[in-house]
């Protein structure tokens, strides 16, 4: 009767009505998004040829993993790791897996350059003409050899022999090796650690295992092992092994540095430490130790000159706080569980080694292995076994940073001697120096100038001759990784496509070169190729009879080698006498810093980037595209200030802040990290570059070159964590690449952010 | 004043009946946006019922589906797999006749998805199919229907249930990620 609707018709009208339409369909998804097109013919048929996997060695990082490439139609396409091979077991990283990119860059130097310094612009010239140009010089430079410098990045294997004899056969040219974050320190607390008895062998040719996998309670001091410390990948492979809950339990991780490091935020306690003060921390814990009787009490009494924890009064916990600024309770705590809760292993590095006291640093953090029994034993610090010497040549330290800064003084003064001719391989010290060591200019007093880079980087451009090397995967090669897994491993490198290029590889150069410059240098240097040493090489490494490959001949060896990227023998274990423990230090050297405390009021920790790690990354896009884990930020320098920090200079994320050290300045934007502790800025290392190809030019800051060019006192070595800084608001602002939301991290009960804040 | 409050209070009444029609409509209309019980019309008028019948081919589903046990996504057959029975098969029937044209063409046929989830899930079949999921608990009995409808409707709580009732994990980011 009611002309009216009730409500069930009223609803069924609006929703078939002109008005629901109207209103729902915007909500309808448009036809064209539920396009799905079928393929015209089988997707699987559209993959023509097959693949070969050929295994090689990583060069991307010096860790040495052993990987395999897939290559189709003579185009190596992906890169995986090795499974078969001991230090990564079929793991890479994202820099391994970008070598791809290295190989086919679109700025890859095609040929031989040479630049004609007043104009500064480069022509192409022939192999035969560069060769015969540099053969010529390096023949007329023979009387005063000590003239003559190469400089590269540390080598190993039968490329450090062939230098060694190139350097020796010439008369005493100069071969420094250059590593920006220098592991000098390390090798050197290694060295006093475990004399005599590793000194006897090599120079220390191999540093331990550290065995994560199998200890329960691991105490790392700065050492970001998981993202860019000496081997990452077999350190993140035994930490997965560590957390495993297995029959022994899930192992407990503490973490102290001064900045939240990707390591850091995967450790189960992260304790922020006063920059330059982990010895004293390490120190601290060795007193709290000995005085419970926690020690081993041999150890305790070989360490302490038979005081006891007297010897170490110095570092009471309540004095440790004071200097460390880690509470004197955390310092008790960590020291009771590290002693107890065994097999617990030490381990150091990062900012904690970038000091002026950075060896002090490190002998004290590896000195608490010697506490818990720790040397030598599983779960702990497991030695490497002698090299025989049939295996190619092992590591050797890098060159310190003094031996840098002497370079440059007498490139610029020509005093003792003239720099005649200098050779870069590996290396970019333009780069990776501190600009106040003035290397660039220096570089121009060169006659001659040689780089042997892929990519033009800021040291090639200023070279008169570019003799661009083959990628590591056109090229051949062996390894011996360090640190070792615990027994001889030996990594054997292969070209796994033809050269892409008009490129040579640097040793078979040398080899050329050693024909040029005369008849001697050519008899001790007997190889027609480099092929033909590393297979020399693998001769000897045959006569062993025994490891993974035991073949009749040595053509089969040679094969089975490459094919299987190596040779290793698990059996072969250090058996030798264990180093004995070493007398502590009694008291601590004071880290020192450049920059006036009050005018410089932050310490800057620069970090080895993820991806880019020193900088040797930023050409290849995917690793510009790899966020950083903390900060989520890619393609960018960032500047990482903490909260207390960021609210008292009136700084948030993305105002762009001039960082001035008293050695220059550099520009990046803020990003506020609450868990950076108020008294440090940190910065990434990789950005900056002002050459190195398209992807790396003119992005972001060089926090290298602001650093001030303090060494560590015993060893020369770059203390790149020791210059303070302050920042100053340029007064713009400027959006920070990151992949995070933002939301600001809020304070939520029962998953607290960590915030450090200092009264 | 009564005046001035039933003013206010029949307003406040016909917004807040207009609120309810909208979140009664949007609930009717949720499911059909994310296509239940839709049935979109296809370019060739395709029927499952005789390629899944044991009658006629008898197909299993990952004949065609190929990619359902080892992707994302469970694949829509290329051209030229359809075309490897229908080049005999068929050849009288029309809509047989427009794929022998798209073939002859090589020109692929846009077909018109059924089945979707939001842009902010990410599906993967791979594990669904491993862990013994029947194609037929999402995707309705599709063997007999002459052409596809989105039988079930996909909402999140469907995931979840199926999810809890087995034990799958229902962390958010198993599907928002």
């Amino acid at each position: 009767m009611s002309t009216g609707m009730d409500r069930r018709q009223f609803l069924k009208a609006a929703a078939t009505s002109a008005l629901g339409a109207v209103v729902f369909a915007g909500c309808a998804v448009p036809k064209r998004e539920l396009l799905v097109e079928s393929p015209v013919r089988m997707p699987e048929d559209l993959v023509t040829g097959a693949d070969n996997w050929y295994a090689t060695v990583c060069r991307q990082c010096p860790a040495g993993c052993g990987v395999i490439v897939r290559v189709m139609e003579g185009r190596a396409k992906k890169i995986e790791g090795n499974p078969d091979y001991p230090i990564n077991r079929g793991k890479l990283c994202a820099r391994g897996q970008a070598g791809v990119q290295a190989l086919y860059h679109p700025d890859r130097v095609t040929g031989p350059l040479r630049r004609d310094r007043a104009t500064g612009q480069f022509s192409p010239i022939s192999w035969n003409d560069a060769l015969d140009l540099l053969g010529a010089r390096l023949k007329a430079l023979r009387g005063q050899p000590d003239t003559v410098v190469l400089a590269t990045e540390p080598l190993r294997g039968s490329l450090a022999t062939l230098v060694d004899g190139f350097v020796r056969a010439y008369g005493a040219a100069s071969h420094l090796t250059l590593e920006p974050l220098e592991s000098t320190p390390l090798w050197d607390s290694m060295a006093r650690l475990t004399s005599p008895i590793l000194s006897s062998y090599t120079l220390l040719s191999v540093l331990p295992e550290f065995d994560i996998a199998n200890t329960r309670y691991l105490l790392s001091f700065g050492a970001d092992f998981l993202s860019t410390e000496l081997s990452p990948v077999r350190y993140s492979l035994g930490y997965g092994e560590f957390r495993h809950p297995d029959e022994s339990g899930r192992g407990t991780f503490v973490q102290v540095e001064p900045r939240f490091s990707m390591t850091g935020a995967n450790a189960d306690r992260w304790v922020p430490v006063r920059p330059g003060t982990e010895g004293v921390l390490a120190l601290s814990l060795a007193y709290v130790m000995i005085s419970e009787g926690l020690a081993d009490s041999e150890a305790a009494r070989a360490m302490t000159g038979g005081r006891g924890a007297d010897a170490l009064s110095d570092f009471q916990p309540e004095r440790a706080a004071a200097v460390t600024g880690v509470p004197a309770g955390t310092i008790v705590e960590i020291a009771r569980a590290f002693a107890t809760q065994r097999p617990s292993l030490a381990v150091g590095g990062g900012p904690a080694a970038a000091q002026t006291n950075g060896t002090f640093n490190l002998t004290a953090i590896y000195a608490l292995n010697f506490l818990t029994g720790g040397v030598g034993a599983l779960g702990g610090m497991a030695l490497n076994p002698v090299p025989p010497k049939e295996l190619p040549r092992a590591a050797r330290p890098p060159s310190p940073f003094a031996s840098w800064r002497r370079l440059a003084e007498q490139m610029r003064t020509g005093q003792p001697r003239p720099v005649n001719l200098i050779m870069f391989r590996g290396v970019n010290p333009v780069y990776s120096l501190p600009t106040s060591l003035g290397f660039a200019e220096a570089l121009a007093r060169i006659p001659l100038v040689v780089s042997f880079a892929s990519i033009m980087d800021e040291t090639a451009t200023l070279a008169d001759l570019v003799l661009p090397e083959h990628t590591y995967l056109e090229d051949w090669g062996d390894d011996v990784p360090v640190p070792g897994p615990g027994y001889q491993v030996v990594g054997y490198q292969q070209p796994v496509v033809l050269p892409v290029h008009d490129t040579r590889g640097f040793a078979d150069v040398l080899l050329v070169l050693a024909q040029e410059v005369g008849s001697d240098m050519e008899q001790s240097l007997p190889w027609k190729t480099y092929r033909d040493m590393v297979r020399d090489g693998a001769r000897e490494l045959h006569s062993l009879g025994r490891g993974s490959i035991v073949e009749a001949n040595i053509e089969a060896f040679w094969n089975r080698a490459l094919q299987n990227g190596g040779w290793w023998d698990a059996s072969d274990r250090y058996t030798g006498p264990l180093p004995q423990p070493q007398l502590l230090p009694t008291q601590a050297p004071t880290p020192e810093f450049a920059g006036d405390p009050h005018e410089f009021p932050l310490h800057l920790v620069p970090f080895a980037s993820h991806s880019l790690g020193d900088g040797r990354g930023a050409h290849l896009p995917w690793l510009q595209a790899t966020p950083d884990p903390i900060t989520s930020v890619a393609w960018q320098t960032w500047v990482e200030v903490g909260r207390q920090t960021a609210r008292q200079n009136d700084l948030e994320e993305g105002t762009v802040v001039s960082v001035e050290s008293p050695q220059g300045r550099v520009e990046a934007a803020v990003y506020v990290n609450p868990a950076l502790p108020p008294e440090v800025v940190a910065v990434p290392l990789g950005q900056g570059h002002s050459s190195y190809g398209r992807y790396a030019q003119g992005r972001g800051a060089n926090i290298l070159s602001i650093l001030a060019p303090l060494e560590d006192r015993e060893n020369g070595a770059l203390a790149w964590a020791a210059t303070r800084v302050r920042l100053v608001k340029a007064g713009r602002r400027q959006p920070i690449p990151k992949f995070e939301g933002t939301m600001f991290a809020a304070q939520v009960p029962g998953s607290e952010v960590i915030e450090v804040t200092r009264p | 004043m009564g005046l001035v409050r039933s003013k206010w209070t029949l307003g406040l009444a016909g917004a807040g009946l207009l609120f309810i029609i909208v979140i009664v409509l949007a609930v009717m209309f949720v499911p059909r946006a994310l296509g239940f019980g839709q049935a979109p019309e296809q370019p060739i008028a395709f029927s499952h019922i005789p390629h899944v019948s044991k009658d006629v081919a008898g197909l299993e589903c990952v004949f065609c589906h190929r990619t359902v046990e080892t992707g994302a996504t469970a694949g829509i057959p290329s051209v030229e797999q359809c075309m490897f029975c229908h080049r005999l098969i068929g050849r009288d029937n029309p809509e047989v006749q427009k794929l022998a044209a798209a073939w002859a063409d090589e020109r692929p046929i846009d077909w018109m998805r059924v089945h979707r989830v939001p842009d902010s899930v990410h599906f993967v079949h791979e594990p669904h199919i491993r862990g013994g999921i029947t194609c037929a608990t999402c995707h309705g009995d599709v063997g007999n229907m002459p052409r596809v409808r989105q039988a079930i409707t996909l909402r999140m709580g469907d995931c979840l249930a199926c999810h809890r009732q087995r034990g799958a994990p229902t962390e958010c980011s198993v599907c928002h990620y």
